[in-house]
């Protein structure tokens, strides 16, 4: 199911708003029908790699300064023009946000929005395109699709507006899918509608994707691969049953600790929880960057940045000093 | 000291009317809450979970009366709020607060943060003095230092201003609070630390919590008892324990199947509810579950179940509970 070369290859990603390293040094890899999802906190850089892949940082903000981005058949994205650039956006990678809303133009009719993709990338006749949003809108679990396709989108509650978004990423059946937190609005009843969707989809389509969230309960549920964040560098990454029953990273297994359960903390009844704040990007600690909050920390960690450190062949790495001893 | 209960709650409703069009006319009601019962005994923590729009939040106002209920009966250590004068009311509400989701837009931005903690005092006049060591106690009682108090809340991290949240609501020494989804807005590592002091302050304090959360899993931690809403009524209640390890109510069992948990057993897979909460304007008739209900029957379509005792504290509102308990919940779908 996930053999070949990958879909996606992201190499040695940084990229900064002014001064602020959002993105510093972030690679992974993700094949056929794979998920992979990147897991962190907020401001920890999962949202600016998203845009950084699609090439959608705002210019006046902020720029990819270093990396390469692989999709097959296309080549690096960083070194396609705007045009072409547009074209992978509407036909070889399907995008959904947190947010449906801004996927979504509030006076356009819900299916026209969906077949817009197939008219400009696939050049299907207005009815045509029609037809198929009102197919694809069957596919994705909405009601009723004919009827809904003549909705506007405040018309849909949030639920079904993302499902319609869905139904917008996957028209012209895109190798892959980006979603940055999108189920992260919804109750947790529509959020497993939704990742079911996902999953059926990825069975039926044979898509990859990338999923970004902050909850690793979501990870344990539906990833193959994970890559957890920590200010703006993956601190941890492998196979997610991996990472998740043998985290190597001090962050990891804090991260793992704050997760409720009945019983956490015996008769204490206490969380584990990770003292301290995220450090403000823009005037990050010399040294480890978790060295503040690291239960574990010691001299070196103070000195030296930990680099990236590759454990066995199965793509499992993990930053610390102190696991390099014990690997 | 007498053993009634802290908070005692009966048949409390609120509805609102819906106006619509160019004229504002009344089309409807939305039935927000709609009957709920509760109870709460000292230092002890109900758990309120529900999809959004069921009626939470209002459920918590209501029960402060900072919102007016159009039926039902409120008692606060044994006294009717609604029979309360002004003056009492105030009185006892130094005894019931309440802390918000969004920490952010609950502190006001051009308040001191000693000003904002410090003001309950102020309504209640105490001296300087009596309210600069109040504020100070406060602080550290919350886990920030005395020089915080000069501070403006944009200062915070959002763990931060949920704490100066808590201290204002601990100002006039409690022995209730409501909880709105205090930790949904913060970061995992953040959430967990506020939980924690939660935890800390209602064994010091003896604090009593109607904890309103979506997260069931914090629930199961944090809760002694939980009440599961839907449509503005409570459709189970139960000691956490009993609720998780033998949910009665068809809902019950579908939000607890739809939450996704470290176990990674693919609880989304089990694609355990169809649909969506429908419109509060017009729920409905009979059980107002049936339309997602996979076990629904004639019966539930037409009668409206009401909260059955099932023994050993849990309740449900369900004609089926123990049938579908009987068949380990395979019970085969009614209407397949
Ligand atoms: N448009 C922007 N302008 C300036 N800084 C930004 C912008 N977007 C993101 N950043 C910076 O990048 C950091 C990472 O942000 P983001 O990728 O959105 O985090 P996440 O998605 O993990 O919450 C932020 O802390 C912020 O400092
Ligand atoms: N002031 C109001 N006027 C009209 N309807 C309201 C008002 N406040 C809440 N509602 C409605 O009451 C229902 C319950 O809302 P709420 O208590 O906020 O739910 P929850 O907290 O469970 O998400 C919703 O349908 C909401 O739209
Ligand atoms: S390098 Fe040091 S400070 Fe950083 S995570 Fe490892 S032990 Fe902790
Ligand atoms: S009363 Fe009927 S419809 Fe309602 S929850 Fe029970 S079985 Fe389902
Ligand atoms: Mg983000
Ligand atoms: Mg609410």
């Amino acid at each position: 199911m996930s053999d070949g070369a990958p879909v996606l290859a992201v190499e040695g990603l940084r990229t900064s708003f002014g001064a602020v390293r959002a993105v510093d040094g972030v690679s992974f890899s993700v094949r056929r029908g794979e998920t992979l999802c990147i897991v962190g906190e907020s401001g920890s850089g999962k949202s600016a790699t998203a845009l950084s892949i699609m090439g959608l940082i705002p210019r006046a903000a902020g720029k990819v300064v270093d990396g390469t981005v692989r999709l097959a058949g296309r080549g690096d994205l960083r070194r396609l023009d705007d045009t072409s650039m547009a074209e992978v956006r509407g036909r070889d990678i399907g995008m959904v946000f947190q947010e449906p809303m801004s996927a979504l133009n509030p006076v356009f009719r819900i299916g026209s929005q969906i077949g817009e993709p197939l008219r400009v990338h696939r050049g299907l006749s207005r009815r045509e395109a029609h037809e198929r949003a009102v197919e694809l809108l069957a596919m994705v679990g909405v009601p009723s699709p004919a009827q809904r396709a003549l909705d506007y989108p405040h018309q849909l509650s949030g639920g079904m507006r993302q499902r319609a978004v869905i139904a917008m990423a996957i028209a012209c059946e895109p190798a892959l899918i980006l979603a940055d937190e999108p189920t992260t609005a919804l109750d947790v009843t529509i959020q497993a509608q939704i990742l079911a969707l996902f999953e059926d989809l990825q069975d039926r389509l044979g898509v990859a994707m990338v999923f970004i969230t902050h909850d690793l309960r979501v990870v344990a549920e539906i990833a193959d691969q994970v890559c957890v964040m920590y200010a703006g560098v993956v601190v941890e990454q492998g196979a997610a049953r991996d990472v998740l029953r043998n985290p190597l990273h001090p962050y990891t297994q804090g991260l793992l600790g704050c997760v409720p359960r009945a019983g956490a903390g015996g008769t204490s009844r206490r969380l584990n929880a990770i003292p301290g704040t995220v450090p403000s990007l823009a005037a990050l600690p010399q040294g480890c960057r978790f060295r503040s909050r690291c239960p574990h920390a010691f001299a070196r960690c103070a000195e030296e940045e930990p680099p990236l450190l590759h454990q066995g062949g199965d793509g499992r790495a993990f930053r610390c000093w102190l696991t390099e001893a014990a690997a | 000291m007498t053993t009634a209960p802290l908070l005692e709650v009966e048949g409390l409703q609120v509805h609102y009317p819906v106006h619509r069009g160019p004229l504002q006319r009344r089309v409807g009601t939305v039935r927000a809450v709609d009957g709920v019962d509760l109870t709460l005994a000292r230092g002890e923590t109900l758990a309120l979970v529900g999809e959004s729009g069921c009626g939470k939040s209002t459920l918590g106002r209501a029960v402060l009366r900072l919102e007016e209920p159009t039926a039902g009966r409120v008692a606060f250590e044994g006294r009717d709020l609604g029979a309360l004068g002004k003056a009492e009311l105030r009185d006892a509400r130094r005894r019931m607060r309440m802390i918000f989701q969004d920490p952010q837009a609950s502190l006001n931005p051009r308040f001191r943060v000693e000003d904002i903690v410090g003001e309950a005092y102020d309504i209640h006049g105490l001296s300087r003095q009596e309210r600069a060591a109040g504020v100070r106690e406060l602080l550290a009682l919350v886990g920030l230092s005395p020089e915080h108090a000069r501070r403006f809340p944009h200062e915070f991290s959002g763990g931060q201003r949920q704490r100066i949240g808590i201290a204002r609501a601990l100002a006039l020494h409690p022995s209730f609070v409501v909880c709105d989804e205090p930790v949904s807005a913060l970061d995992v590592s953040v959430q967990a630390q506020v939980v924690n002091l939660l935890l800390e302050l209602q064994e010091k304090l003896g604090l009593a919590y109607l904890f309103i959360s979506h997260d069931l899993h914090l629930v199961e931690f944090f809760a002694d008892r939980v009440a599961v809403m839907y449509l503005g009524r409570i459709v189970e209640t139960a000691p956490a324990k009993a609720l998780y390890r033998r949910p009665r109510h068809p809902y019950t069992r579908a939000l607890l199947a739809a939450s996704p948990s470290l176990d990674g057993e693919g609880h989304h897979r089990r694609a355990p509810l169809q649909g969506e909460l429908p419109s509060p304007l017009a729920p409905p008739p009979g059980c107002t579950f049936h339309p997602r209900c996979p076990f629904a029957v004639d019966r539930c379509r037409a009668e409206a179940p009401p909260l059955r005792d099932l023994g050993d504290g849990v309740a449900a509102r369900c004609w089926r509970a123990e049938e579908i308990e009987a068949t380990g919940g395979l019970l085969a779908p009614a209407h397949a």
